[in-house]
């Protein structure tokens, strides 16, 4: 939505090694990139960043962790601590 | 041996262990296996646990260790059999359900493990940037760059997945980096 969303065109480091054949650039590959691709370089800090999505991003980090954590604890595991209790700790 | 409070202790971070473990390793039968392995580590090693500190870090610490300990030894058996690690990439089910949360994971798994931690630690987790550094062992410095650069990745990741505006040039550029992200994760 934001205009701010430049791709940054410094931080780009065209590798220049041979790992750069250009065979198979067509659309598989496109198709294949917008799964993997990462963004370049590691000075995106504060251009192109969007609050907002830097909010929801942090709202849905908590919600994975939040929603697992908010489960009961599954019997094994009270099960296996009774277990190791009863076989005392520090041993073995 | 160990008192009732440091057993309450344990059970109480076992919820917050599990979600540690899931949001590590995106797989909720694993993050069960990496806690089972913590509890016994812990109660083979109470004896170094001070009582009064902070129990769940140090349960944490435990768990990372096994996390991060198991992930290199399979990262070394994975160089000899690619093709599994791919299959194992994609098979991961989708535990929790929302289409959302799978976008989150895969994107988390971009990441290098050491932000991931980080983040999931101090974003996730609502840990201090102290008790962050003291699990993962490093200065509270690296734990805030670490989240820093995490966040700028991540929200760079997912905001290219679900934007709309893929222009050419966004495209010429995907490419490149492309290139550079397997020519580094290979």
């Amino acid at each position: 939505m934001t205009s701010g969303k430049q791709p940054p065109r410094d931080g780009q480091r065209i590798p220049k090694s041979e790992d750069e054949k250009p065979r198979e650039g067509g659309a598989v590959k496109e198709k294949r990139e917008m799964m993997t691709r990462q963004p370049v370089s590691g000075g995106v800090e504060s251009e192109g960043l969007d609050a907002r999505l830097q909010v929801q991003i942090g709202n849905k980090l908590k919600a994975m962790f939040d929603e697992v954590a908010s489960e009961p604890v599954p019997d094994k595991f009270i099960e296996l601590l009774k277990k190791l209790d009863a076989q005392g700790g520090g041993g073995k | 041996m160990s008192s009732e409070k440091v057993k309450q202790g344990f059970i109480d971070a076992i919820p917050n262990l599990r979600a540690f473990a899931v949001s590590l390793c995106g797989n909720l039968e694993r993050a069960d296996d990496l806690v089972q392995e913590t509890m016994l580590k812990a109660f083979k090693h109470i004896d170094k646990f001070e009582e009064g500190t902070n129990i769940k870090a140090w349960l944490f610490t435990i768990l990372r260790n096994t996390y991060f300990s198991e992930r290199r030894r399979a990262k070394r058996e994975v160089e000899d059999a690619d093709g599994v690690h791919a299959a194992r990439m994609a098979v991961q089910p989708a535990q929790h359900g929302h289409m959302d949360m799978q976008e989150l994971q895969d994107a988390l798994k971009l990441l290098q493990d050491d932000q991931r931690e980080a983040l999931i630690l101090v974003c996730a987790a609502g840990m201090s940037y102290e008790e962050a550094a003291e699990i993962s062992g490093c200065a509270v410095g690296t734990i805030k760059s670490r989240v820093n650069r995490a966040r700028a990745k991540l929200s760079s990741i997912m905001g290219i997945t679900s934007a709309d505006d893929f222009g050419p040039d966004a495209s010429t550029e995907a490419v490149v980096s492309n290139i550079v992200s397997h020519t580094r994760l290979g």
